[in-house]
């Protein structure tokens, strides 16, 4: 696999940014943002609340985040390694693509990525009566996985053009064309 | 333009329509919270109010369900308010619902038609208000069923 990897210091240094960024978007600021709420007393006893009577598992779905997190960012430092007509770029590029929609999906149905954004919880209220509600983001989520669609088209419309270049680039006729004026 | 130029486009263009549903969303649930909010908040009055006459010798009500809802959001919401009234065995002895639009930062009011007869009346146990609330062209919603027990006449929560 290392043949695949590039030499080029710029793509090397914007690869690394790139990773950078999804670490600190979906690991280091979750991580951050839950321990200061874990932090501060009325915040925290409002995450409690959410469990005990929502069901919502708010450190659950940060820490579910934290660690798809981590994986995109590995992937998107593969994306940024690697030169575009590789195989390994395009597999790496639709795996970060389908972690980022599983990023949203886990978002919008709160830990539920099965739920395709459609959240329905009874509260667990003392007394007689237990309202129940329902947060329906289908269109949402519908819009979000369209979207995602669009982009592994792009991404392979991507890498069948960066093997044409390729092929195009290295055939002998422009080798010898370079070769001789 | 060349094929990859043209794929980059595509590709921001894709970048940029997820932000705008994300931002969308924010602003949605914003709207959803400061309506529900407004409804439980101490200037907020009660939401749901009768407003009718009872028949002193039969019992039967007749008037309408008054409901009031503040809209403090950024986004239109679409409401949609429903009312069950059921009896102590489970059954429902009315039922009504209705819908309206509330602009954004602007109140609305809904009134539903209510008319009960003195059995009805005597034998009402408990109210199911559900509530839906819908935003950003529908693609976010949010309804609640809440369950309040009643003790009119001669039932009793729970019996």
């Amino acid at each position: 696999m290392f043949w695949l990897v590039t030499h080029n210091p710029i793509k090397i240094l914007k690869a690394a940014l790139s990773s950078a960024f999804y670490l600190i978007l979906c690991v280091v600021l979750p991580f951050l943002l839950l321990s200061m709420a874990q932090g501060d007393p009325q915040l925290r006893s409002m995450l409690d609340t959410a469990r005990s009577t929502v069901g919502i598992d708010v450190a659950g779905i940060v820490n579910t985040i934290m660690i798809f997190g981590i994986v995109l960012a590995l992937l998107v430092l593969v994306v940024g390694l690697t030169d575009k007509w590789s195989a390994t770029n395009l597999a790496c590029g639709v795996a970060c693509i389908l972690l980022q929609l599983a990023i949203l999906l886990t978002i919008l149905g709160a830990g539920d990525i099965g739920s395709f954004g459609v959240i329905s919880k009874t509260v667990q209220a003392p007394g007689p009566s237990q309202p129940s509600f329902v947060i329906d983001m289908r269109l949402v989520a519908l819009a979000v996985t369209a979207i995602a669609g669009a982009k592994i088209i792009v991404a392979l419309a991507g890498y069948l053009d960066a093997r044409r270049e390729r092929a195009r680039r290295f055939s002998p006729t422009d080798l010898l064309k370079r070769a001789f004026g | 333009m060349k094929t990859s130029t043209a794929l980059k486009a595509i590709d921001y263009i894709l970048l940029v329509a997820e932000v705008l549903i994300f931002v969308g969303v924010g602003l949605g649930y914003f709207t959803i919270i400061q309506l529900l909010m407004s409804m439980a908040g101490p200037e907020g009055g009660t939401p749901v109010q009768p407003n009718g006459t009872i028949d002193p010798s039969t019992g039967a009500f007749s008037g309408t369900l008054v409901i009031s809802l503040r809209n403090p959001g950024m986004l239109e919401v679409a409401a949609h308010v429903s009312i069950k009234l059921n009896s102590g065995d489970g059954a429902t002895l009315y039922q009504t619902s209705g819908d309206t639009r509330i602009a954004a930062g602007s109140s609305g009011t809904l009134e539903l038609p209510l008319t009960l007869s003195g059995t009805d009346a005597q034998r009402i146990n408990a109210m199911v208000l559900g509530l839906k609330l819908a935003t950003l062209f529908d693609f976010l919603s949010f309804s609640v069923d809440i369950p309040i027990p009643l003790q009119m006449g001669g039932g009793s929560p729970g019996q």
